[in-house]
């Protein structure tokens, strides 16, 4: 097969998981005020000092403007054509999963995720939100016998008050970023977790995000902590259905690991990209922050993005206990129209902090594919290091890959490393093989494969399987 | 001589020609300094949050009142003695050509000056009649994008225009010597230079600023050059400035087929130097290779910003810079590499090193790949650390004490860079200052 062909085939591949499931839904009218964050908050049976912060944010988010600076092209976003809530009408009480809508069931069937498969083969507790207000939370009750508290945001603010009071905007402020302001505006929903003092969470936490109904925005809140001597590895996951008009999709994460805890957090990300032409399509303007509050703990991002129309995320560590360790590991894959500006923070403040950044970029059609990475050692953050890699590998001539990284170090004693390199894949690799009898396609499978690998090895075994799936889909004529 | 804020000199000085000026001889040169203040207004001065200035911090000397020094000609009688840095450099040269800027008066000295080489002034009669200079005159200078580029365009009255003819090869190196003498208020300068090498021409360019006295000295040198086919042009830009200096140089160069240009921006000290040095791959088979080298103590400040666009395919660039930062000082170091979408088989290095000696230093990178083509071979690296311990340890095994191992191998980093200069006597006179200012020369002698 000649380049020309492959190339075509990569460019001409449709999203495969576009459909819609047809719930009956309750929506709010278009648009964003005051009376709207007051109808969430009520409808969640809020505290009254969830609902006065989700009005200083509102208040924050009007004074702000949108940010420019990323490298990456779209149309505005009118934030009075967004449907701000949107909850299935009949709030199903569930207790096994033939009480859940045969819909749902069929879409769980769909994405190939089917949950009582994953019950027990897996041992992944599902915690499936639909749009904007969680269905089906599993495996709670063995959770709770540890004293893990996993659940949907709202919940632990009915029943947790205290603790989500305690972390909520402390690691991503209100005011953090224009996203992240509208966030904690009109957060629907979310998760919650923590993990008390010296327990390893026994199975690996997973959320399921699918944006479901027309025009709404989804605005996810998920808040992980992870207490003194704790271990916890959440998995969150997305696909979402075929849609003709742009959506928005701007969630916060905030992560906090206390002294020795561990947060393992691992992405895949698959949501529409937009048709070949560049329709449709998701917004993913996304604050993702940790912080390793305590000596000896350690947050590790790993990331698998493919999907969406526009990327916008820079999954962060805030390194403030001595000796703690921020990871970022990343595989960004752009076709056709897409966008994708993505990296990291790591800000190094306590001693002998130590980051590792692995960035993994593959540009394909004439999508737009840039790193923008931040490494900051702070004047106290005596024996800081950090060793940054950002790969790019250009797939046909038509796109871009670009590396954005800034290193700022005043510390003498902190050594800091940064590598790029940009390349396409090596005519004399695809000869090599070839000359033993591998075809081109299934060369650069290889290729590509082998180039994001360091980063798929951090991914759970579960997930690495679907992983692999999505890149081979995202690049399909070239890869599988 | 009155004191004004930098707008209203750029704009006075804008009405004085534009009252004046006869049409007809005002042409290009009235055109570019009415573009460059109407440019210079429009960006103003650049704050912190401009991206491009994010580390560069103008304003604790832009606002004062400057006292404008005008770039004229004058005669080699009316020369006064050179400073004793500069004579550094000029007796280091050897058999060299000197055109020095004091004060703004330009004096050349041409008694030296080979055959094939021209050293002309800048005059609103030969941009209108010499279309080779009219066509270089602001085409390579970033003026849109630059504010100081701007402000100098602005107050474009006079210059110096270099050119080397046609398969010259110039043996003794051009010293371009900026002086700046002392004076009791703030002053500013806006040296100006064009150099055309013709195609196969080969030059080396020196380049030196020197300030003495209290008072600050803004310095906004722009210099242009066209490396035509086949050229070569080595250029070095020398700051070793004293407390009063605040140097804002920009440099572009458009490099034609087979042509090459070789940069090495030399800071050895200097209060304030930032230098933008924009270079334009335009034909294929040309070659950019730059070299820095940052050697800053106490309060001292170098910002080096780099472009290198790769317009066509078969292009290859080179980049070091490496810093030693001690004291309070900072180092910046912003290095894009731009490859458009039709230059395939590009191949672009870049790296940047630095060594921290200090806990007060600092250093600021931004290494960045624009890349908008597929077949190329672009990589860029940076590493900011401290001297290897086991480097370190492999010394004292062989009874050589810590501090003497540290400072030999701080000087070895720093002259893997001065090594690559190609003049036999700015080489070692740049190694002396180093091994002075890094206080090894004891050890080395």
């Amino acid at each position: 097969m000649d380049q020309q062909t492959i190339l075509d085939e990569i460019v001409g591949s449709d999203y495969k998981y576009g459909f819609t499931s047809n719930i009956e839904q309750e929506l709010l009218p278009k648009g964003l005020n005051e009376d709207v964050i007051r109808f969430i908050s009520d409808r969640k049976n809020e505290p009254e000092w969830m609902l006065e912060w989700r009005l200083k944010a509102f208040e924050q988010w009007k004074s702000m403007k949108e940010p420019m600076w990323p490298n990456v092209d779209y149309p505005p976003v009118d934030f009075q054509d967004i449907i701000y809530w949107a909850a299935p009408k009949k709030k199903p009480e569930l207790n096994s999963l033939d009480e859940v809508d045969p819909e749902i069931l069929a879409t769980f069937e769909k994405l190939g995720i089917p949950l009582e498969e994953q019950k027990v083969l897996a041992g992944v507790a599902v915690d499936f939100v639909l749009d904007s207000v969680s269905v089906k939370t599993t495996f709670q009750d063995k959770l709770a016998e540890l004293g893990i508290i996993f659940c949907p945001i709202s919940e632990a603010l009915e029943n947790h008050p205290e603790l989500v009071r305690k972390y909520i905007g402390s690691v991503v402020p209100t005011n953090d970023n224009f996203y992240a302001a509208l966030n904690s505006a009109v957060f629907s929903d979310g998760s919650f977790v923590y993990i008390p003092k010296g327990v390893r969470c026994p199975i690996e936490l997973s959320t399921y995000f699918r944006i479901n109904a027309r025009n709404t925005g989804q605005f996810e809140r998920t808040l992980i902590i992870a207490d003194e001597g704790s271990y916890v590895s959440y998995l969150e996951g997305c696909t979402a259905p075929q849609r003709d008009e742009n959506q928005l999709h701007a969630a916060v994460v905030e992560l906090v690991a206390h002294d020795r805890a561990e947060i393992k957090y691992s992405t895949v990300q698959n949501w529409f990209p937009g048709d070949k032409d560049g329709k449709g399509g998701i917004y993913n303007f996304v604050t993702k922050r940790g912080i390793c509050a305590g000596v000896d703990s350690k947050i590790s991002w790993t990331q698998v993005e493919t999907g969406s129309a526009i990327t916008w995320k820079y999954p962060s560590v805030v390194l403030k206990g001595d000796n703690s360790i921020g990871e970022f590991y990343s595989v960004a894959v752009t076709n056709n129209k897409q966008q994708a500006d993505t990296g990291t923070k790591m800000i190094h403040i306590g001693r002998n902090t130590r980051s590792r950044i692995v960035s993994k970029g593959i540009s394909a059609g004439v999508s737009q594919n840039s790193y923008r990475g931040l490494v900051k050692v702070l004047p106290v953050a005596q024996g800081a290091r950090n060793f940054s890699q950002c790969d790019s590998l250009l797939i046909g001539d038509a796109c871009g890959a670009h590396t954005f990284p800034y290193l700022e170090v005043a510390n003498n004693s902190a050594t800091v490393e940064h590598e790029a390199t940009t390349s396409k894949i090596g005519e004399d690799m695809l000869f090599y093989c070839n000359q033993r009898g591998i075809d081109t396609e299934a060369a650069v499978a290889l290729i590509v494969n082998g180039y994001a690998r360091e980063v798929l090895n951090q991914l759970p075994m579960e997930f690495a399987v679907e992983a692999q799936k999505l890149l081979a889909i995202s690049l399909e004529g070239s890869v599988g | 001589m009155s004191q004004h804020s930098l707008v209203e000199l750029a704009q006075s000085r804008v009405a004085v020609h534009a009252e004046a000026a006869v049409e007809a001889a005002d042409g290009r040169l009235g055109y570019l300094r009415r573009e460059g203040l109407r440019e210079f207004v429009r960006m103003g001065i650049p704050t912190t949050r401009h991206e491009e200035w994010k580390y560069t911090n103008v304003f604790p000397f832009i606002g004062q009142d400057f006292t404008y020094r005008p770039t004229h000609w004058g005669s080699v009688s009316a020369q006064n003695t050179m400073p004793a840095s500069a004579k550094e450099i000029a007796s280091a040269l050897g058999q060299h050509v000197s055109v020095r800027i004091v004060d703004g008066c330009v004096i050349v000295d041409d008694s030296t000056l080979p055959s094939g080489v021209e050293i002309i002034e800048l005059t609103p009669e030969l941009v209108e009649n010499d279309a080779a200079i009219a066509g270089a005159l602001g085409s390579g200078a970033p003026m849109n994008t630059h504010p100081f580029v701007a402000l100098n365009t602005a107050l474009l009255e006079s210059g110096v225009v270099l050119r080397i003819g046609k398969d010259v090869r110039v043996e003794p190196p051009i010293h371009v010597s900026i002086e700046t003498s002392d004076s009791t208020s703030p002053t500013l300068i806006t040296p100006r230079l064009l150099v055309i090498a013709e195609q196969g021409a080969e030059v080396d360019i020196v380049q030196s600023h020197h300030v003495f006295g209290e008072a600050t000295v803004l310095d906004a040198t722009v210099v242009e050059f066209v490396v035509s086919a086949m050229a070569h042009i080595r250029y070095f830009k020398i700051a070793d400035d004293a407390d009063a200096a605040r140097s804002i140089s920009s440099v572009s160069a458009d490099v034609h087929r087979d042509a090459t240009f070789t940069s090495h921006a030399l800071s050895i000290g200097g209060r304030f130097v930032r230098n933008d040095l924009a270079l334009r791959l335009c034909e294929p088979s040309s070659q950019g290779f730059l070299f820095g080298v940052s050697l800053l103590a106490d309060h001292e400040y170098t910002d080096n910003h780099t472009v290198v666009d790769h317009m066509v395919p078969h292009c290859h660039s080179e980049e070091l810079y490496k810093g030693i930062y001690d004291g309070s000082s900072t180092g910046v170091f912003n290095g894009k590499i731009y490859v458009r979408p039709q230059a395939q088989k590009t191949t672009a290095y870049q790296s940047n090193h630095t060594l921290l000696l200090s806990s007060k230093a600092q250093v600021q990178a931004k290494p960045q790949l624009e890349i908008w083509a597929d077949d190329v071979k672009c990589s860029h690296g940076a590493t900011m650390g401290q001297v290897d311990e086991e480097a370190i340890f492999y010394f004292r095994s062989r009874g050589i004490d810590k501090d003497t191992a540290k400072a030999l191998l701080t000087y070895a980093f720093i002259t893997e860079v001065v090594e690559k200069i190609s003049l036999d006597g700015l080489r070692e006179l740049l190694t002396r200052r180093i091994a002075r200012k890094l206080s090894t020369d004891t050890l080395l002698s």
